[in-house]
Order: structure tokens, then C-alpha cells, then sequence
């Protein structure tokens, strides 16, 4: 066990300290605006009701409905603002640990880390669990960081942030090295309240403990990402994690994919990635970038084979067009049921019946 | 007698409870926390761990915090 330099730790339990009375004074001054929220409901209430009074009295009986019309308004409020009011006065009102019984929670966090870091320039304090493995997947140590600044009345995941130190994240997210770490935030769970209790009380040992036990127990039904899902490859086109031998790799873009989004060129048979093929425009069939070739007529992409055999719909466009052409040079005659006969020059206006 | 006892396996408050006179530590969160198996307890008398056949004091601060806590995915 180490002890870090006592005079940190004597700034850092001040800061502490001061940080605690703080988030007190804002408990008290959260109190104090719930209880300013209802006492104005309240006063609606009694304005109402001394205007109903001058109501009654001068018998003016249209603005007397008015003003009850108005309390029926206010009136299903107060059970809200009461409520409010109600909670923030039970919270718990403990006095803030002294100086000593601080010192004595760093001690603790020693005895159960194995050291503990106290850092009074940033006011943080540190401790690193032990490697930690769930269901057969390695994650690492990780550093539990309390950030006594951002100790705040109600506010406890704000405050904590844990920091993998031999990191293996998610295949899918390289910001999730742990099932419910996302970024450096865990989420406590079940864990939040006797955390909340715990840092508000001062009792450092006990809430880095507890996010200690969140980071050893894995939740499957509600994690960032599933164990199962933890290590292997994720597919560069949906984003899929697969397991490494069930991914295909393109040939064309060196990506890997997973079998949905992979498949194979009809000529040469590689492994290509479906962004990776085009499809021929005579046969349909799809093809790598390298099984394609270019018409050099109409530069329209096509495969080899379609390419070899004329096939290129260029060619059946120029024929039709040189047909077209050809027509184009013949005078038309119509003969019987639209036969062409050939011109007889001799015999000017003359024409078939 | 009184002894302090802070629950971190429910809200984490703390609060004094009575304990009779001889009462042991094992018997005590057997008693507490009859749900949760001793194995899944990290038990703490004044900061330190102690045998499970300890008798409690007056006075006496025990806490307790399940090694096993489940997390979740913030929303």
C-alpha cells in the first residue's frame, strides 16, 4: 500500500470539504425555490379568494364566476408544488465530514485499491481496479477518477470518469471499452443510489467501491454493446461485428464485410464487396472493376465476354440508326396494301389504283 | 447498543441501528441482508475487514457493499 504525498491529500480533503458544504448549500437552496414555487401558488389562491369576497358583497355576480373560473385553474396545481415542496425537504441533511474523517476515507480507498492518487492541482482522486474479465472477455484495469469539482447536489455519473488502461474496446465502437462504459461515463444502474448516498455522505471508499462492483458484473440486458458482439471484425458497409472467420474480405477496397454485404465476381470468382461490382448492362450479372472493360465506341462499362461478342448495346443503336439513314435515301411509293413498286419515271401523275 | 450501519445494497444511507449485546457480525448481516449472499458482501467494521465470527461493539461502524452491481446503458 502507498501513500501519496500527505500534503495533497490534505488539500484534496479540504477541497473536498469545501466541494460537500457547496453541494449542501445547494440542496437547502433547491429546497428554498420549491418552497417559493408553492407559497406563490398560494398567494394566487388567496388573491383569488379576497376578490371573490368583494364579489359576493357587491353582488357582481358575472365577475364573481370569473374569478371562480380562475381558481379552478390554479387549484390543481398545488398538489404539485406541494409535492415539490415535500421532497426536496426530505432530503437528507447530513453535516459534512471534518477534515480527519476525510483523511481517513483516502486511507480506506488505499487499504482497498492498493494506492490511491491525489492530484490537489486538478482535485481529483484516482484508483485502479484489478485487471477485469467478464464472461471469458478481457477489458483490462481500469482508473476510477473522481473529480471533486463536479461534485454536485443530485449529480454523481457527472462527477466519476473511468478510463480503461489497457484498452480493448468494442470491435463495433472504440469508445466503449467496457459494457457499460461509453466514453469515459459508466452508467451506474442499479448502483446509483447508494453511489449518490455514498458522495454526498463524503464516504469516498464506499462509492468507489460500488462503481468498482458496476465495472466487475456485466448487465447483458443493458449494455452499450453485448459481450457475445464484443471482439471480432465490424463490417465496413452495415457496421455489423462478426466473428473474424466469418468475415469476407474485398479485394478490390481491402475492407471487410460480413456475408451480407459481400460477394463474388461472376468471372473471376473474388471476394468483392457489393459497392465494389457493377452490373454488366447486357447480361446483368455483376462484376469486380477488373472483370469490366470499356466499349470503345460508346465508353459504356461491360463485361469481357458481352464486350467479346458485340453485344455492347452501341452496336444494335448504330444499326438502327444506319438503317434509319439508309431508308432516308429511297423515295417512298405506296402500292397495293402499302407495297413499295419501284418508281416509273416515264409516265409523269401516274399512280397505282 | 447502537451501531452505525450504512447499506450500500439499498438506498446507502446510513443509520443507527440496535444490535443486542454479544451479536456478531455474520449474525448481524445475515439479519440485514438475508437476500444477499455473504459472498456477494464486501463487510467493513470501522474501515477495516474483520473475521466473521466479530463481535460488535457500541458504537461500531459497519458497512457493507455488494461486490456485484449491475450497470446499465445511459438513455
Amino acid at each position: 500500500m502507498k501513500k501519496h504525498l500527505s500534503t495533497d491529500r490534505l488539500r484534496l480533503a479540504d477541497a473536498l470539504r469545501d466541494r460537500l458544504a457547496a453541494s449542501r448549500c445547494e440542496q437547502l437552496g433547491a429546497a428554498g425555490r420549491q418552497l417559493d414555487s408553492l407559497l406563490a401558488q398560494l398567494g394566487r389562491v388567496e388573491a383569488s379568494r379576497r376578490r371573490l369576497g368583494l364579489c359576493l358583497d357587491r353582488g357582481w355576480q358575472a365577475a364573481g364566476r370569473r374569478v371562480v373560473e380562475e381558481m379552478r385553474s390554479i387549484l390543481p396545481d398545488l398538489p404539485y408544488h406541494t409535492d415539490q415542496a415535500r421532497r426536496a425537504l426530505e432530503e437528507r441533511q447530513e453535516a459534512v465530514l471534518s477534515i480527519r474523517a476525510l483523511l481517513a476515507e483516502l486511507d480506506q480507498l488505499a487499504e482497498e485499491f492498493g494506492e490511491v492518487i491525489c492530484d490537489s492541482r486538478t482535485d481529483t482522486v484516482a484508483v485502479t481496479t484489478e485487471p477485469i474479465e467478464l464472461e471469458g472477455v478481457a477489458l483490462g484495469a481500469f482508473r476510477i477518477e473522481l473529480h471533486v469539482r463536479q461534485i454536485a447536489s443530485g449529480s454523481v455519473e457527472s462527477a466519476v470518469s473511468v478510463v480503461a488502461l489497457d484498452p480493448r474496446p468494442a470491435a463495433g465502437n472504440s469508445a466503449i471499452v467496457h459494457p457499460h462504459v461509453d466514453s469515459g461515463r459508466v452508467c451506474l444502474g442499479d448502483g446509483l443510489l447508494p453511489a449518490r448516498a455514498a458522495l454526498e455522505s463524503g464516504r469516498l471508499s464506499d462509492f468507489c467501491c460500488i462503481v468498482r462492483s458496476v465495472l466487475e458484473t456485466y448487465n447483458s440486458g443493458s449494455a452499450y454493446i453485448q459481450l457475445d458482439e464484443w471482439e471480432g471484425v465490424s463490417c465496413h458497409d452495415c457496421g455489423r461485428v462478426v466473428h473474424e472467420e466469418d468475415s469476407y474480405f474485398c479485394t478490390s477496397c481491402e475492407e471487410s464485410y460480413c456475408d451480407e454485404c459481400a460477394s463474388r465476381c461472376e468471372r473471376c470468382e473474388d471476394t468483392t464487396c457489393l459497392s465494389c461490382m457493377s452490373p454488366c448492362p447486357v447480361c446483368e450479372d455483376r462484376y469486380c472493376s477488373a472483370c469490366l472493360t470499356t466499349c470503345p465506341d460508346c465508353d459504356r462499362q461491360l463485361c469481357r465476354t458481352c464486350e467479346d461478342e458485340q453485344q455492347c448495346p452501341c452496336v444494335e443503336e448504330r444499326e438502327e440508326l444506319d438503317n434509319e439513314d439508309n431508308e432516308g435515301d429511297r423515295p417512298a411509293i405506296i402500292g397495293q396494301e402499302g407495297q413499295d413498286l419501284p418508281a416509273r419515271t416515264e409516265e409523269a401523275g401516274s399512280t397505282a389504283a | 447498543m447502537k451501531v452505525l450501519f450504512i447499506n450500500n445494497h439499498g438506498s446507502g444511507y446510513a443509520d443507527y441501528v440496535d444490535v443486542p449485546e454479544g451479536a456478531r457480525i455474520d449474525q448481524f448481516i445475515a439479519e440485514k441482508l438475508a437476500d444477499v449472499g455473504e459472498d456477494e458482501l464486501l463487510i467493513r467494521v470501522n474501515r477495516q475487514p474483520v473475521a466473521r465470527d466479530y463481535v460488535l461493539q457500541e458504537g461500531d461502524r459497519v458497512s457493507a457493499t455488494p461486490t456485484k452491481i449491475e450497470g446499465a446503458l445511459a438513455v
